[in-house]
């Protein structure tokens, strides 16, 4: 339990934020210690710590302040933005959250394709504005709602576009980071007068591999408090909706080609994701299996077991489905794009299927979620509302993903499925997605509980998932490398060398729990 | 129902803040991205839907000693416009956060946690039948010498409610009483309450005084039963929404058609019963009433429990009714306007279902007036950038609320009520 903060440390962080930005009432710190977001399943609790105090800073200026009075009276300290991620909120005593809301400006360099964001811009606010001229930025699978510049200062940022966009955490350009000692370091060009947001590696030092801290990524070294991220082209009017949810009514994307695609055969789906991905022809994908889909596609549990009951979606999806997009500057570069992919999709014996199978609410999914990536969260979710997310969460080439990270997912599921530990939907439940035209595939299989169910037991599958994964040398938990943990244990020494020079006074309240920190003598590291 | 009756939809709320913005898919600009006027004058996630089910979540748990005034007023510094429910249910199809925050609201009040303004205001209405405690015997003034039956001496087909805000605002009569001529001429056997008009009791409701409310409900239905009249029309959008929403919630779903007066005159319109001769030029933006919009969606009372149908599936049994707003009225107002020869009709970013509310509504016009002003300023600035010369709304509740804040902000618009428009399309009454 926290311990009610001194009324003197109170009294600096009025001075420092004003009275309307920092709050101790038990009843606004309560709000911001349960959480059921993403991957908090796996987790296993709801009700983290309660925060000692919760503060808006609105200013690198006053972000500092927080840092320095934290030192000062031996608090811990922890950043969020929309905080849509299980480990957003307290999880130690005596911390105090940083709720970025207030730093919510973006700026958009159309000249140069990129955009300087502050923590509380969503990527959803960001497409909106950078589709007017023609630019697209990279959202993660999580959906809109998140930060652009928490997944890519903080996270690894994957999702569907990243088959063209790359992972968040590649599209960083400049960085604005507060460490823990309240010392603002300006990464890349930013370093340099008047050169600008326009590079991460410089003129300037590129701290961008050390910046994420303990365990390979997510934080725990300070706050960023501004990030450049890089742009892509988008091809055509800014996309338009209309109508009602849940569904809504997309307009159409000129230049655009949006399907779904089947193989029988999983090494013919390995090799055609290969060619898809060596082609560059694509700008979405994610692979599915018929419970996200039925998951998506229902808007009530009744009807969700109507539909799992009718096994429509079974039937066409059962060993996993694709939905691709892509979109093109011409008429004609499309023409040939969707040449290259029929011409992939067929030698591989692949079955293409217009997105309105099933109508239209499976159309609007597909749509939605190669624009916008707001289907992913939600199949992942329905009909229990909590997911652990992971089992394992891998990031591996697309072979071992096929040949290693599935199987085992698949294995774990069957056996905590048999004994009621989490839903029954098919035992394959799985998320992917290649990144980066196919040098990586992201797996991460959806494993649905209810936290109300007795026999639920989430977090075992987690830790079984993880532990399989390690044996057989699998990348996993978004790692900012394809690798085993235990490849990485030298790197995690060093990020945890670079932390206590970065964090002196030890009052990070890291996202992750410090691991290598925790058991390895101050003397060793 | 209880607050301890919503611990499934407390329990399970995801934290993905899609309570506070509008549906990603339909944005158009990062200015006008944000869809709950509560969390965006406040910051704090606590005065977010999310945060708001959270603490009734810790109340239901009993993780906290005491009930303090930042808890009263986290809890009472929302409009209730719905936005949120609108919103919610992305990750978990069983939430609804607006009921959540009802119940949540009753709870502090039968637990004696007040606002004193609403204790004033609640007070008022339990001396004088209306929430400003203005003179009851005053609250046909609006109406004098005006050729209209008597709903207490005369049988009519239209029984005509103008509701507390138009009974005793002034500036209001002129237009109530166009109403009322605008629908004689059309054939309309209509009559009004005159002083005997009492409060449809929406705002103490959505206060939390749920027992002083179904008060309000039962004399309003009495009244309504001994009109004999077919139908209801209401010419406030708190009134519209308190009709058919709420008082189905509690068992008093009045018997007779309810519209609200642009339903009713878009009726006419298309009965060709009334016909816009004069033309009004003026290029116009409409902002949607919440309580006309999504919460002007008929209530459906359900009592059930959440169960387990399946091993980690549990449902509403019975199933219970999906309650997003869409069934609100949004296409009368804009078919009348349309009609309108010379205007110009100017869609907001932020149009039906998900309209940003003007910031009046369930108790914020008495209790908080800076975030009143907050939010109609932001509903001003959003208006403003259509380019549009005037803002028309069809609720005298939103359109105080402008009128207030462009006294105080000096920003440049026009203000009127949808039946000011009418009044001048037919050439004036």
């Amino acid at each position: 339990m926290s311990q009610p903060i001194s009324e003197k440390a109170y009294d600096e962080f009025v001075e420092a934020l004003g009275e309307d930005n920092i709050s101790v009432d038990p009843g606004v710190l309560e709000t911001y210690t349960y959480m059921n977001g993403l991957g908090q399943a796996g987790i296993g609790i709801q009700w983290m710590f309660r925060p000692i105090a919760v503060t808006l800073p609105g200013s690198v200026e006053e972000v500092q302040a927080v840092l320095r009075i934290c030192a000062r009276y031996g608090l811990k300290f922890k950043a969020h933005s929309t905080a849509w991620w299980a480990l957003a909120l307290a999880t130690c005593p005596n911390c105090v959250l940083m709720d970025m809301r207030r730093m919510n400006n973006l700026e958009i360099n159309v000249t140069d394709s990129f955009a300087v964001t502050e923590p509380y811009v969503t990527a959803g606010e960001t497409q909106v504005e950078t589709m007017k001229y023609g630019l697209n930025p990279h959202l993660v699978g999580a959906g809109p709602n998140a930060s652009n510049l928490a997944s890519g200062t903080s996270m690894q940022g994957t999702g569907g576009t990243s088959v063209r966009t790359s992972m968040q955490e590649r599209n960083l350009l400049a960085v604005e980071w507060i460490t823990p000692a309240g010392e603002v370091l300006k990464l890349g060009s930013l370093n340099t007068p008047n050169a600008g947001w326009f590079c991460g590696d410089g003129p300037g030092p590129s701290l961008r591999g050390m910046m994420r801290g303990a365990a390979g990524n997510m934080g725990g070294n300070g706050v960023f408090t501004r990030a450049a991220l890089k742009l892509y082209p988008w091809y055509g009017p800014p996309y338009e909706c209309e109508g009602t949810p849940p569904f809504f009514d997309s307009s159409d994307i000129p230049n655009s080609y949006l399907r779904y695609v089947v193989w029988d055969d999983r090494d013919n789906e390995a090799e055609a994701l290969l060619r898809l991905g060596e082609a560059e022809i694509l700008d979405y994908n994610n692979r599915w299996a018929a419970g996200a889909f039925t998951s998506a596609m229902s808007i009530s549990n009744e009807e969700y077991l109507e539909m799992e009951e009718k096994g429509e979606y079974k039937e066409k999806f059962g060993n996993g489905f694709w939905t691709f997009f892509l979109n093109a500057e011409s008429e004609r570069a499309l023409e040939y794009k969707i040449k290259v992919f029929e011409k992939i999709v067929s030698e591989t014996g692949g079955v293409i299927y217009e997105t309105t199978i099933f109508g239209k609410r499976s159309h609007e999914i597909a749509i939605q979620n190669a624009v916008k990536a707001v289907w992913i969260g939600k199949a992942a979710y329905m009909p229990t509302s909590a997911n652990t997310g992971a089992v394992p969460f891998s990031y591996e080439t697309i072979d071992q993903g096929y040949k290693h990270a599935l199987p085992i997912s698949l294995d774990v599921k069957e056996e905590h499925i048999a004994r009621d530990k989490m839903l029954s939907e098919g035992r394959d439940n799985c998320y992917m997605c290649i990144d980066e035209d196919g040098h990586y595939m992201h797996i991460e299989h959806a494993c649905l509980v209810d936290m109300w169910e007795p026999k639920g037991e989430p977090t075992g599958a987690c830790i079984k998932g993880a532990a399989r994964s390690m044996e057989q040398g699998i990348g996993f938990f978004y790692c900012s490398m394809p690798g085993s943990p235990r490849d990485m244990v030298m790197y995690s020494k060093y990020m945890a060398k670079i932390q206590r020079l970065l964090d002196p006074y030890s009052i990070a309240n890291n996202t992750t729990t410090r691991p290598y920190e925790l058991i390895t003598p101050v003397e060793e590291l | 129902m209880s607050l301890g009756d919503y611990y499934y939809e407390m329990s399970h709320c995801h934290r993905c803040s899609l309570c506070k913005f509008t549906p990603f898919q339909i944005i158009k600009s990062r200015r006008f991205a944000y869809g709950c006027p509560s969390i965006a004058f406040r910051n704090f996630h606590s005065w977010a839907a999310g945060g708001r089910v959270i603490l009734a979540h810790a109340i239901v748990e009993g993780r906290l000693a005491e009930i303090t005034e930042t808890m009263e007023q986290i809890v009472f510094e929302c409009t209730m416009c719905g936005s949120c429910q609108s919103q919610c249910r992305t990750y978990n199809y069983n939430l609804n956060p607006i009921e959540v925050m009802q119940e949540l609201r009753t709870y502090f009040v039968e637990q004696g946690h007040l606002i004193p303004e609403h204790s004033m205001l609640v007070d008022a209405l339990k001396r004088e039948d209306n929430v400003f405690g203005e003179p009851k015997a005053n609250r046909g003034n609006w109406a004098q010498d005006l050729d209209v039956k008597d709903i207490n001496q005369e049988k009519a087909d239209v029984f005509f409610h103008v509701g507390c805000r138009i009974s005793y605002d002034q500036e209001f009569w002129q237009v109530a009483r166009a109403a009322v001529n605008i629908m004689k001429k059309a054939g309309a056997d209509i009559g009004i309450a005159g002083k005997d008009e009492a409060c449809c009791g929406g705002r103490i409701y959505e206060m939390g005084y749920r027992g002083n409310f179904i008060n309000y409900a039962d004399d309003f239905l009495s009244r309504v039963k001994a009109s004999g009249a077919s139908k209801i029309v209401v010419m406030c959008a708190d009134c519209n929404g308190t009709l058919k929403e709420y008082y189905p919630l509690v068992d008093k779903k009045p018997d007779v058609e309810i519209l609200h007066i642009s339903e009713y005159i878009s009726r006419l319109l298309r009965q060709d019963n009334i016909r816009f001769t004069h033309k009004v030029p003026l290029r116009i933006t409409y902002h949607d009433p919440c309580h006309l919009g999504r919460r002007g969606e008929p209530g459906v009372k359900w009592e059930g429990e959440y169960r387990r149908i399946k091993p980690h599936i549990f449902a509403p049994v019975p199933e219970k009714p999906i309650k997003l707003g869409l069934n609100g009225c949004y296409e009368a107002p804009r078919e009348i306007i349309k009609s309108i020869p010379g205007i110009e009709l100017v869609e907001m970013e932020r149009n039906r279902l998900f309209s940003w509310c003007c910031g009046a509504g369930a108790g914020v016009y008495e209790a908080f007036d800076d975030f009143a002003s907050f939010s109609a300023k932001e509903r001003i600035e959003e208006a403003m950038a259509t380019g549009a010369d005037a803002l028309v709304t069809a609720c005298p509740w939103c359109e105080r609320n402008f009128k207030d804040t462009l006294e105080s902000t000096g920003q440049d618009i026009k203000i009127y009520d949808i039946m000011e428009l009418v009044s001048m399309a037919v050439g004036g009454v």
